[in-house]
């Protein structure tokens, strides 16, 4: 499937560019903007991006594999970011993250059947202070317990 | 020149030069993996550490200029711990594979490993597992597991290749090599990554497996591939070549050689199709002799036509003194005055890197040997017409298959009522042929070749004829050389029975005049020197290992 950015995007891009001394270090932006559109990054999307950018697809792939926040797969409507490492651990995390595994019945990196609904475990997502979080695509839910996790859910249903 | 001091010894160092650039330039080798002198720097495998006095953190020598007055310890108990450290560190994930593993022998993690590192690992968890054969390309074979992510293998791709075709993707423990879905690493020069890989990561598909290092000899020679004349190692075990690997050297190749070159240049040495012994026909069908009928018959044969009827073709895969002799029997033996040799131009096939059209690697050293027609003597092609018109009734080929270069050669060499020929290898050409002189491969003998930048460099034996004596050649040992017995595999190994032209063309003439006197190739070496003033000033010595100019290219600049 071929990808081509709308209209609009190229002149988000056209801006994002001229941040940049050069084309290809702009290609973290450019990647978001594209996710945006496509909803995940799929093999055109990064050939158009190196294309757009200048650079090699080759290195356009080690940049999406780098960070987790680039998909490489569809993912749900609301994607649900469960933080595992030690803060959020320490109180209560693993509790949070089965839980929210028992009631969307997914795994990890797993989509509901629905395509509502994505799970990843992550690391530290800054919010230490207010452990145990979740993300829900870009906003953060903090100082959570098992209840208050369900209660979100139930909400986006 | 402003300087530094290691270890107590003063350096001195270029501007701009990193400590681990002046150091290597004094001989003195810091430990690294992911730095190489003809690669960008990349600084990420950080076993170059090293402690620089009044810099409050070790640094790493590979990026860290040199500069006046600086004081480096290589050897410091903090040195010695950081270098520790990051050596247990890379061994944390990395298999202990090294009774199966083709780099063994040659590998930096295993060197190090035995030289800075304590031989412990406090990792008591499972190692990462990763993708054990990935075939990256038609060549090259990748172990995930092995890979210490020094990016040697992708900096290379993207800087002396000029292909981007690597590239890492995930990170931290994760982090591996790969090709973009659907592309392959398949650039001409994809198996020098092999070389530079520090660890048994990149393998060569050709030969995987196929001997552990220190069973072979390695003999310092020059690839045949074409007029660039890449240095090359020659690896044999058994007397038999298992492969070529590139041998630094700047004026012509740098560290790298192309694939073409590496793969299929040396097959037909150890193939069965190899004449083994003097061959001649009779009623149709080749009959083995000795050398010495041979050499009476061939002389016989070519005694019965006028020098009018007679053409000698040379080759430009032949060596200098080959050619010399090749020419110095030709005409003053024979008095003949067609003598040439075909050239192998494969237009197009070129590039700013090492590749050259002319797929011969000593063209231009033939012609100074003197393969060139007299005044009134007929070029190649002139002469393979006269052939076709019957003015040509004999012909003398050395080292080339002429229908293999020009099928349409078949009918013409049918017309001819003598052909002798030195083969290697039995082809289309030796078919017609009514005396077959087996030769010596470039990996049989000594002599010399002149590549497109008049730059001679000399071939050395790395394979062994059943005349060739191992010592007196000089021919490198391997641990088999040195500890076989005659009940090993090495006491009973296939020789050929094979000659380089020189001697071959020296028998011949002596069987008359008894003036060609030479007991090795370095005779007729000094001979061609005191003979063509383009080789003077040179002698085996001074061409040495690395070459050494011809006089009048000096200073014109090829690359
Ligand atoms: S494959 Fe070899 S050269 Fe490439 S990054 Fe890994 S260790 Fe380095
Ligand atoms: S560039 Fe020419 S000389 Fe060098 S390895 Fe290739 S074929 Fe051989
Ligand atoms: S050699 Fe210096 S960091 Fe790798």
């Amino acid at each position: 499937m071929e990808f081509k950015f709308t209209e609009e995007n190229l002149q988000k891009i056209e801006t994002v560019l001229k941040k940049y001394p050069e084309k290809k270090a702009a290609v973290m932006p450019v990647l978001y903007i594209a996710q945006e559109q496509n909803g995940y990054i799929s093999g055109e999307v990064m050939k158009e991006v190196a294309r757009v950018c200048e650079m090699p697809e080759e290195e356009v792939l080690g940049v999406v594999t780098f960070y987790t926040m680039y998909h490489q797969k569809p993912i749900g409507k609301y994607h649900i970011q469960v933080c595992t490492n030690v803060s959020c651990m320490l109180r209560g995390a693993y509790e949070i993250y089965d839980k929210v595994k028992d009631q969307l019945r997914i795994n990890n990196g797993e989509v509901t059947a629905d395509r509502q609904f994505s799970l990843e475990e992550v690391e530290c997502m800054g919010s230490c202070g207010t452990a145990p979080m979740i993300a829900v695509n870009e906003d953060y839910y903090e100082n959570l317990d098992v209840s208050s996790t369900i209660k979100i859910l139930e909400s986006l249903k | 020149m402003s300087s530094f001091i290691l270890d107590g010894k003063q350096i001195e160092f270029k501007q701009g030069q990193t400590i681990i650039q002046a150091a290597a330039d004094h001989g003195i080798d810091i430990p690294h993996f992911c730095w190489h002198p003809s690669l960008s720097i990349s600084g990420n495998c950080r076993v170059c550490l090293v402690e620089v006095e009044r810099m409050p953190k070790l640094v790493i020598a590979c990026s860290t200029l040199a500069a006046e007055g600086m004081v480096v310890h290589t050897n410091s108990e903090k040195t010695l711990a950081a270098r520790n450290a990051v050596m247990e560190f890379i061994l944390i994930n990395h298999p202990l594979d090294c009774p199966i593993c083709d780099e063994a022998g040659e590998c930096k993690l295993q060197d190090y490993a035995y030289q800075h590192s304590v031989g412990e690992s406090r990792f008591t968890e499972e190692k990462m597992h990763k993708d054990k054969r990935v075939e990256l390309g038609p060549h090259v074979m990748f172990d995930g597991e092995r890979c210490i992510s020094c990016s040697r293998c992708i900096r290379f791709c993207d800087e002396i290749a000029g292909e981007p075709q690597l590239t890492f993707v995930q990170r931290g423990d994760r982090v591996t090599i790969v090709t973009y879905p659907g592309k392959e690493l398949d650039n001409p020069y994809s198996l020098n990554v092999t070389d530079i890989c520090p660890v048994g990561a990149l393998t060569n598909r050709d030969f995987r497996f196929k001997a552990r290092v220190w069973d072979m000899s390695s003999t310092k020679s020059v690839c045949s591939g074409c007029a660039r004349g890449c240095n090359t190692d020659i690896w044999v075990r058994s007397n038999e070549i298992l492969r070529l690997t590139p041998r630094h050297n700047e004026e012509v190749n740098s560290y790298w050689m192309c694939d073409e070159g590496r793969l299929n240049t040396f097959k037909h040495v150890n193939s069965e199709s190899r004449v083994s012994g003097p061959q001649i026909k009779r009623d149709g069908k080749l009959n083995k002799s000795n050398w010495d009928e041979a050499y009476a018959a061939a002389f016989g044969e070519l005694k019965s036509y006028t020098k009018d009827e007679i053409a000698f073709i040379g080759s430009a895969a032949s060596t200098c003194e080959d050619n010399y002799i090749l020419a110095k029997f030709a005409k003053t033996v024979i008095g003949a005055k067609h003598i040439d040799f075909p050239r192998h131009i494969k237009a197009g096939d070129q590039d700013n890197i090492l590749i050259r059209e002319d797929k011969t690697p000593n063209a231009l050293g033939a012609e100074l040997a003197g393969i060139r027609p007299a005044a009134d003597g007929l070029t190649f092609h002139a002469i393979m017409k006269a052939v076709d018109e019957g003015r040509i009734k004999a012909l003398y080929v050395v080292e080339e298959d002429l229908v293999g270069l020009n099928p349409a050669y078949k009918e013409t060499l049918r017309k001819l009522e003598l052909l002798i020929v030195h083969a290697s290898n039995y082809n289309e050409t030796t078919e017609l042929a009514n005396i077959i002189f087996p030769a010596a491969t470039y990996a049989e003998k000594n002599g010399t070749w002149v590549n497109f930048q008049g730059r001679i460099q000399r071939i050395r034996p790395a394979v062994t004829t059943i005349e060739g004596d191992r010592s007196l050649d000089n021919l490198a040992m391997s641990r088999l050389d040195k500890f076989g017995t005659e009940f090993d595999r090495w006491g009973n190994v296939k020789k050929m029975d094979a000659r380089p032209v020189w001697k071959i063309i020296s028998g011949l003439a002596n069987t008359q005049s008894g003036k060609f006197r030479y007991s090795t190739s370095e005779d007729v070496f000094n001979e061609l020197v005191k003979s063509v003033p383009d080789f003077s000033g040179l002698d085996y010595d001074v061409i040495g290992e690395k070459g050494a100019a011809l006089k009048k290219f000096v200073n014109t600049k090829t690359v």
